[in-house]
């Protein structure tokens, strides 16, 4: 596509009225201005000039990215600086750096947004704490504040240094990329960026069902002990059970467990978090009750009847004899790595950790995930996992420009979560062409040290480190164009692109199955933790005492050194601990939100 | 010589403190204010200026926690016990290193024990972790001696003693190399004298090396009760799991945990403020202890 400048050339060149005019350093950029070649200042030129591109249309193999259309209004002349808070790390490519990247350029010819670094941290636990309680203390809060933990998030709104939002949400948010992709699961994502109905942030969204569990089996397993994929409980039990009979595992005699677990029962790897759902009930989950009020599912009777199952389990010697010391990482190394047992409720990405341990170990290895079984009455339930992490993205009180970042935002999306528009970062930076034939390297370049991360370097959302969207089905819909769409172009038209990514090992092929499979029943077997807010007073108070009490009861019942009726003093003792009080308080906020 | 005579002489030694001097109160002791946090209910964005006062309210929150005299007797036990295993093997230890006659072996069984204090505790946490688990190759190892395989962290029966002899084997070779130099301070004269008179080896560490290094062994141990109340924050949170609360809870594995709720920076404070203030009590005990029964003072 050519378009025509509108000048004619006559008019380009500089006179020397012109130069009297400017000046030296003023001269040079009224010249770009006018010859379009700084892009921050190329005012409706509707282009974005080449180098600036994403994708690497210039190579043999490459592929061309499209850039959606510039918002409205945008770029924005004189160009706005807008200072922002990151967490790192990060590395880049021949003097680039966060403030100044491909990224940076590329965003600046579109929007005339110019990112200035106010603080970045890398550790994000102690770090950006300290970080953002000494920007509080000092008074020099950024303009936008990338994953402002919750803690300080309850800081900064009590002494109110936010911006509110919501009249310029409603104006200038895009209606595809930010108005309707974050309304999924009834505008969970605004429970916490939404304050007595007003938006005083923009909410941080992960990939949905990302810790969604499916029952990852043994499928040469199964076959050796002559049984099919267990659709019940009860299957389920009866399979572990010959799995372990038969010692099917490769640790010493009679080693081979039933099901692979771990300290905590609702977690996220190797989770029991489904045989709670298979009573309907979800532990440490807050739960709508018949009457519309939160309850606290670990004190729910069915719990009970789930720990008698799980105890029963134990002493057949089904789960490991030390389970509960366990973390879960420990269960992927020895557990399902060292091929001591055969089946797991573990997330979709359980194809790629773990299991590439246990085909190691035992190259005959060959697992498959299913749906997870279901309880005596019925019931199919897993712990729905949240995709809003306890996070938001905030705005400085007195910020002019938040327009401006939201139109950016939108931007971006569109760019990287349309898969049609086939962005991959760029060249250089986020990967780069392992050899003369023009392969690509997806999983990053020689520059980029923590890995594929197409997106951590961008002022987001979308991007940032960490990798935040507006859409939490961004990754599921990139798995299906690739494999609805690119698996269908030959071979021989395959660029980089397309072949780095369609010619995955099994398990990769597997994660991106189980990915799809997952988010397909995510909303339908879910069941939600509704309490989403900051921790009530009486949590603050008793919250880690009644924890203590609770996580302390349940491994003991379930290994025998407490009898299966304790359960009933432990909910006694729980609403006598403070319990009640947090049921109470907890409603008093469920019930203002509606 | 007069004050002035003195000070002609000396000045240049004062000019050199003061550089320590200005560090210590600017880092040390100027920072103490902050203590004032326990007493308020503080937060980051009001200061230590703007955050309202409580009085004790924190410090009865802590008493008054149901687990508060677990964690505490938990702490005390652990503490102690790894204290008292600490020196007492570190003095075994470095005794027995001081009579070994090849100076290779001696270097290289002192680089072996001393190794595992560089090691940070996630790291060694994460090998404990998979040794003493119940398929772990020290179960398998006792299994093959035909012993009994035990939880050793996951019982309360053993896990106090998992985290004490685990501490010790990571600490005990620092404590050692302390012991070594103080032993390399006594005159040989004195031992040459000794053997002449035909005191055997034990009889000469008994009345010669012992008594050498008692200063030293004074000074440790009342340090290390300064310390009283760090029973291994580290070490606990690695190695502990629910099961384990009655025995191997904390105080400060407790406050952690508290603290994952919401962050509660004035309870963090009264914590570190009661604990200085019992360890602060214990050094003053142990040293008038030591100026009357070892003759040990500083000044």
């Amino acid at each position: 596509m050519s378009k025509r400048f509108p000048y004619n050339t006559e008019d380009l060149k500089p006179s020397r009225r012109d130069f009297l005019k400017w000046g030296g350093a003023g001269m040079a950029t009224a010249m770009m201005a006018r010859y379009g070649l700084a892009p921050i200042l190329a005012q409706n030129m509707g282009e974005i000039p080449a180098e600036l591109h994403p994708g690497s249309p210039n190579n043999a193999r490459g592929w061309t990215t499209s850039l959606p259309p510039i918002p409205e209004g945008m770029p924005v002349d004189p160009p706005v600086t807008i200072t922002g808070s990151r967490r790192g790390p990060w590395e880049f490519a021949d003097g680039d750096d966060i403030e100044n990247s491909p990224f940076t350029r590329l965003n600046a010819a579109v929007t005339g947004i110019q990112w200035k670094l106010a603080f970045n941290w890398t550790d994000n636990e102690g770090e950006v704490l300290q970080k953002y309680n000494l920007a509080i203390a000092s008074n020099e809060l950024p303009d936008f504040m990338e994953t402002v933990p919750l803690q300080v998030y309850s800081e900064l709104l009590e002494n109110d240094l936010l911006e509110d939002i919501t009249d310029v949400y409603e104006e200038v948010a895009h209606p595809v990329w930010l108005k309707e992709a974050m309304s999924f699961s009834d505008g969970i994502a605004w429970r916490l960026a939404e304050v007595n109905g007003r938006k005083m942030g923009l909410p941080y969204i992960e990939q949905a069902a990302q810790n969604d569990k499916v029952l990852w089996i043994r499928q040469d397993w199964l076959d050796a002990v002559g049984m099919s994929a267990p659709s019940t409980i009860e299957e389920l039990h009866a399979v572990a059970t010959a799995f372990k009979e038969a010692d099917m595992g490769q640790g010493g005699d009679g080693a081979t467990l039933g099901i692979a677990a771990n300290r905590q029962l609702n977690t996220w790897y190797c989770s029991l978090d489904p045989i709670f759902g298979a009573w309907g009930v979800m532990p440490t989950f807050w739960t709508p009750d018949e009457n519309g009020d939160l309850q606290y599912d670990s004190v729910r009777p069915e719990i009970k009847e789930v720990l008698g199952t799980l105890r029963a389990w134990y002493s057949e010697g089904l789960l490991a004899q030390d389970f509960f010391t366990f973390a879960p990482w420990q269960n992927a190394g020895t557990h399902i790595g060292g091929n001591l047992a055969g089946i797991m409720y573990s997330p979709a990405f359980g194809a790629v950790y773990g299991l590439p341990d246990s085909v190691a170990n035992d190259p005959d290895a060959r697992w498959t995930f299913g749906d997870i079984p279901t309880g005596p009455t019925g019931i199919k339930k897993k712990a729905w996992s949240n995709p809003v992490p306890d996070t938001v993205y905030c705005f400085r009180k007195g910020f002019e420009h938040v327009d401006l970042v939201l139109k950016q935002v939108a931007w971006w999306a569109e760019l990287l979560q349309s898969p049609a528009n086939r962005y991959h970062g760029f060249e250089g930076t986020d990967y780069f062409w392992r050899n003369a034939d023009g392969d690509l390297d997806p999983m990053g370049s020689v520059l980029d040290l923590n890995g594929y991360d197409s997106t951590k370097h961008i002022w987001g959302p979308p991007g940032t480190n960490g990798g935040s969207r507006t859409d939490p089905y961004f990754e599921t819909n990139w798995i299906k164009e690739r494999r609805n769409v690119w698996a269908n172009t030959p071979e021989d038209e395959r660029d980089a692109l397309m072949e780095a990514f369609l010619g995955g090992d099994p398990l990769s092929v597997l994660w991106d199955e189980a990915n799809v499979f997952a988010v397909d029943h995510w909303e339908a077997d879910g069941i939600k933790n509704h309490f989403l807010t900051v921790p009530t007073r009486t949590m603050e108070r008793a919250g880690t005492s009644l924890e203590g009490l609770e996580a302390e009861t349940f491994i003991n019942i379930i290994t025998g050194q407490e009898s299966l009726d304790r359960f009933d003093s432990f909910a006694e003792e729980w609403r006598s601990g403070g319990g009640d009080r947090i049921t109470d308080e907890v409603n008093e906020w469920w019930h203002g939100q509606m | 010589m007069t004050f002035k005579q003195y000070m002609k002489r000396a000045w240049p030694l004062y000019v050199m403190i003061v550089p320590g001097l200005i560090f210590v109160l600017l880092f040390r002791y100027y920072p103490m204010y902050g203590v004032v946090i326990a007493f308020q209910d503080f937060s980051p964005a009001k200061g230590f200026t703007g955050s309202p006062w409580i009085g004790w309210e924190n410090f009865e929150f802590l008493f008054s926690l149901p687990e508060f005299g677990r964690i505490f007797s938990n702490t005390l036990i652990i503490s102690i016990s790894k204290i008292v295993a600490d020196q007492v093997g570190a003095i075994i230890l470095a005794l027995l290193l001081n009579e070994a006659r090849l100076v290779l072996f001696r270097r290289t069984i002192q680089t072996l024990i001393y190794l595992p204090h560089f090691l940070s505790w996630i790291v060694l946490g994460g090998i404990l972790l998979d040794i003493l688990s119940a398929g772990g190759i020290l179960n398998q190892a006792i299994g093959a001696l035909g012993i009994k395989s035990q939880l050793w962290l996951g019982s309360n029966d053993w896990f106090r003693g998992t985290v004490i002899s685990s501490g010790f084997w990571k600490n005990v070779g620092f404590s050692t190399i302390v012991y070594l130099a103080a032993l390399t301070a006594i005159n040989p004269v004195l031992h040459e004298a000794a053997a002449i008179d035909g005191a055997g080896r034990f009889r000469r560490i008994w009345h010669i090396t012992l008594p050498g290094i008692r200063p030293t062994i004074v000074l440790l141990a009342a340090l290390s009760l300064g310390d009283v109340l760090q029973a291994g924050f580290e070490q606990i949170l690695t190695l502990y799991s629910p099961a384990v609360y009655r025995t191997g809870d904390i105080i400060d594995t407790y406050v952690y945990r508290v603290g994952l709720i919401s962050a509660q920076y004035s309870l963090a404070g009264a914590v570190g403020l009661f604990k200085s203030f019992i360890g602060f009590g214990l050094i003053v005990l142990s040293y008038w202890l030591a100026d009357r029964y070892a003759g040990y003072r500083i000044l």
